[in-house]
């Protein structure tokens, strides 16, 4: 049975639809991540699933349990989830302890205190116990709010942004933790995030969102390798998307032909081809087009050549002598090709 | 530095020597006890100390909801209950006791009319909290809304999620975290009530039995001439314990339990939704305004129109003569020219002391805004006076000429709401850009130019809101007036008193209509030019 089960949800605000029948499963144990750009619905799909807003129509399930169809609707806190908000949403007028007994304290449950350590534990917070919110960071207050969440053991836990709102090393970091807490608690996770490392890294199974639809749900590698459309392949893996025809075999841009790879599926007329910035070689047989910039990326270098008004990129190792307003001969290793 | 010590100086001459003066004049400490356990004395400190606790819970109970109905949920009409609901704090006290004794006296208020004689009682502590309280009720509003509206939709998301009905995330998230706001705010109305000496004046002294307080004690003890003076003295030493008091209280408990919303970005505040009961809830809400705020203004038009209740056929301007008199009118003229001078002086004097941005004078600049109008009038009338010649700055000729002239009530309304132009100037100027003077100087104007062209009209708006607010309060004012108006003369305030206590509540209700209707004039015109700023 799927722990989360979405099933052809709807949802505007005012005349702009947000998510249009969107369905949705997710297996126990499993962390699902919905990630998209900011405004593609993936927060309000989380929040419809925590019962923060109500869709407009579709029916959500939570391990089978009837949750919101329209007339029956369950209280969020009577859903049995957990959730960690962008804005930590920490209260500040209580203690660590405080905040993460306060979920227990509802149940009336025993042993609060070595639970509530215990969840503190997992966070690496046990130190901390009885500071107040303002004397902490923006990471130990993500990490008390993890707790929270995590202390009554919710059947599923809802991430909407956790990282987003801290710097690089220590969302890096969190990152870990949620990952190991996962392999130590087994909770079911929904994690929102616009962060398409985060969501490569940490999720079992990635929902690729754009403007209210899901364009691709598979696992990490393959959204990452086989893009299912051109919008995950520039999104995800930072390709090249680039919009041109094929005549005689041929892929014809801004002007300049390039010769497809050999095992290309080819049809002929209009097409979007996405090539990733790793397959476009440098030197060979293609056309010569001319090099704007070049970044040094650390393990890699990064080439923009000029294709008419686009921008062609191109990773890969250095190259000796080649500088910024030289041309050189630019093909494609490998490419994905879309009729439009 | 020169300009900072001539300020600290003057303000130290007119302020805090009185108030040491004031002191000294209260005899040996020795003595006070006694005169503050006398059973008089004890009388008006519990009536001052009951009608400010009431007024503040008053001022809770209502304002409370308002503001959460204004900025957290979707009442029909948010905007124009939170404007109706913000607008007493523009009318004097004195001006909503009026309307409440035209509506609620016991034997021929028009309220009293509809659900018969002796169920409403305007008099007496009751009365005197509730319309204290209801006159206050903006202090309130306005510092719990601005708490709502700093609180995260997803700090009560969170509590949901955790297990929390709506209910429970109420009185468990949400309430605690706006109880320093709220409760600042009913320092505020108490520390405002304790000073108020209209309300009880005309509340408290006819009412059966009589209910003093402090300051309308003071005000008895100061009729009575020079053996009165130091009982005065030394009652005003009390009502000052009581305001500095209950402030210190505040700030220790503002600092004690400061609740620190976060900051970073989430998704803001979601308008909760009243559902079913919208209808009901905004039906409530707006009845429940209505009543406190337009019924009693309408009251005093209503008297001014037509003296008598259920003739509405003889609605008539007639008594509107009283306007034209010569005493009403002079007394008009004095209040709007000491209250446009106090205003821009408030103003000016103000940004002068914000320019010097030293913290010391401008402390010291706020402080007189906490004395009770009462106090700081009796500090005047005692150090300045000619009547009481002991005074030990007697030799100073310029200062003998102050006493029994408008100088000294000037003097005391620019002290009194200095603190109006400190702060507002020294808000404008710490976000005021001052790159803007800086180009003006590159551009080749002098000091003085610079600060003209460039910096000045940042400030306007806020200055202006000051100068503004300043009048208004000044227009009206009784408190300070009631001891220092000179013998013979009038301002509008203690005209409006004498009538209404003594002579002519009919003509007193056609003045307060008119003054009425400046105060609202002047608020729409203060809020056009609101929008105007805003829309630049």
């Amino acid at each position: 049975m799927a722990a989360v089960e979405l099933h052809e949800i709807e949802k505007s605000f005012g005349s702009t639809a947000v998510v249009k029948r969107l369905s949705l499963e997710v297996k126990e144990h499993e962390l699902l991540a919905l990630l998209g750009p900011s405004g593609c619905g993936k927060t309000t799909t989380l929040r419809m699933i925590a019962g923060l807003e109500r869709p407009d129509r579709g029916v959500i399930r939570l391990a089978g349990r009837l949750v919101d169809d329209g007339k029956e609707f369950v209280q969020p806190e009577q859903r049995g989830l957990g959730m960690v908000f962008q804005s930590y949403a920490v209260w500040p007028h209580k203690s660590v302890f405080e905040n993460v007994a306060y979920p227990l304290q509802l149940r009336r449950e025993q042993n609060v205190e070595a639970k509530v350590m215990e969840a503190l534990g997992w966070v690496r917070l046990s130190a901390l116990a009885q500071r107040r919110p303002h004397e902490l960071s923006g990471g130990q207050l993500q990490r008390v709010a993890l707790a929270r969440a995590l202390v009554g053991r919710p059947k599923v836990l809802l991430l909407d942004e956790p990282l987003s709102n801290l710097d690089v090393a220590l969302r890096e970091e969190l990152r870990g933790e949620i990952a190991s807490l996962r392999a130590t608690l087994g909770t079911t996770m929904v994690l929102v995030t616009h962060d398409q490392g985060e969501a490569l890294a940490l999720a079992d199974r990635v929902a690729v969102m754009n403007k209210g639809v899901i364009e691709q749900l598979a696992e990490p590698d393959v959204v990452y390798r086989e893009p299912g459309t051109p919008f995950v392949a520039g999104f995800v893996g930072g390709a090249n998307v680039l919009e041109g025809v094929v005549q005689d075999g041929r892929f014809i841009v801004e002007g300049q032909s390039f010769e497809l790879p050999p095992r290309t599926a080819v049809t002929p007329g209009p097409v979007t081809v996405v090539v990733r910035t790793e397959d476009v070689a440098v030197g060979g047989t293609g056309p010569a087009l001319t090099l704007q910039a070049k970044l040094f990326l650390g393990s890699t270098t990064e080439y923009r050549f000029a294709l008419g008004q686009q921008v062609l990129r191109s990773t890969g190792p250095a190259i000796d002598g080649l500088k910024p307003a030289q041309a050189a001969a630019v093909s494609f290793r490998a490419v994905r090709l879309f009729a439009r | 530095m020169k300009r900072a010590l001539v300020i600290a100086a003057a303000l130290i001459a007119t302020v805090f020597l009185p108030l040491l003066v004031l002191l000294l004049n209260s005899g040996s400490p020795a003595t006070w006890p006694a005169l503050w356990l006398a059973p008089q004395a004890l009388n008006a400190l519990s009536g001052t100390l009951l009608s400010s606790f009431g007024a503040s819970l008053v001022a809770l109970v209502f304002g409370l909801p308002f503001a959460w109905l204004v900025t957290r949920s979707d009442v029909a009409g948010a905007r124009g209950l939170k404007t109706l609901v913000t607008l007493p704090s523009a009318i004097p006290p004195y001006l909503w006791t009026m309307g409440w004794i035209a509506l609620a006296n016991p034997r021929s208020g028009w309220l009293t009319l509809v659900i018969g004689q002796n169920r409403l009682d305007v008099y007496g502590l009751g009365g005197i909290a509730f319309v204290l309280g209801t006159s206050a009720l903006p202090l309130v509003v306005l510092a719990t809304s601005a708490a709502f509206e700093r609180i995260d939709s997803s700090l009560e998301e969170a509590a949901r999620l955790s297990g929390a009905s709506a209910l429970r995330t109420f009185t468990t998230i949400t309430l605690p975290l706006i109880t320093p706001a709220a409760l600042s705010g009913a320092a505020l109305v108490f520390v405002f009530a304790s000073a108020s000496f209209g309300v009880p004046y005309l509340l408290g002294v006819s009412a059966n039995p009589p209910t003093p307080t402090l300051t309308t004690r003071i005000y008895g003890e100061v009729l009575m001439g020079e053996a009165g003076l130091s009982r005065a003295a030394v009652l005003s030493v009390e009502l000052l314990v009581v305001a500095v008091g209950v402030l210190l209280l505040n700030g220790w408990l503002a600092k004690a339990g400061r609740v620190r919303l976060p900051r970073g970005k989430g998704l803001g505040q979601k308008v909760l939704s009243l559902g079913r009961l919208r209808g009901l809830v905004s039906t409530a809400a707006w009845a429940t305004a209505i009543t406190i705020i337009v019924l009693p203004l309408g009251a005093i038009f209503l008297t001014g129109l037509q003296p008598t209740w259920g003739q509405w056929g003889s609605l008539t301007f007639k008594h509107w003569g009283v306007v034209m008199q010569a005493r009403t009118l002079q007394a008009i003229g004095v209040s709007l020219a000491l209250a446009l001078v106090a205003a821009l002086l408030v103003g000016s004097i103000g940004l002068m002391i914000a320019m010097t941005k030293r913290r010391w004078l401008e402390t010291l600049a706020d402080a007189p805004s906490a004395i009770p109008g009462t106090v700081l009038a009796l500090a005047l009338l005692v150090t300045f006076s000619r009547d009481v010649r002991f005074v030990a700055v007697e030799r100073v000729a310029f200062v003998l000429a102050l006493g029994n002239t408008f100088w000294l009530l000037l003097l005391s309304y620019v002290v009194k709401h200095l603190a109006l132009g400190v702060r507002s100037s020294s808000d404008a100027l710490s976000q005021a850009d001052p790159t803007l003077g800086e180009a003006a100087r590159l551009s080749g104007a002098g000091r003085f130019r610079a600060f003209v062209d460039g910096i000045f009209p940042q400030l306007r708006g806020a200055l202006s809101a000051a100068v503004l607010l300043t009048f208004l309060t000044c227009v009206s004012e009784l408190t300070m007036s009631v001891l220092l108006i000179p013998t013979g003369s009038d301002v509008l305030g203690t005209l409006l008193f004498e009538l209404q206590s003594y002579a002519d509540p009919g003509s007193a209700a056609v003045i307060a209509s008119a003054l009425l209707l400046v105060v609202l004039a002047a608020l729409l015109v203060e809020s056009a030019m609101v929008r105007r700023a805003e829309a630049r």
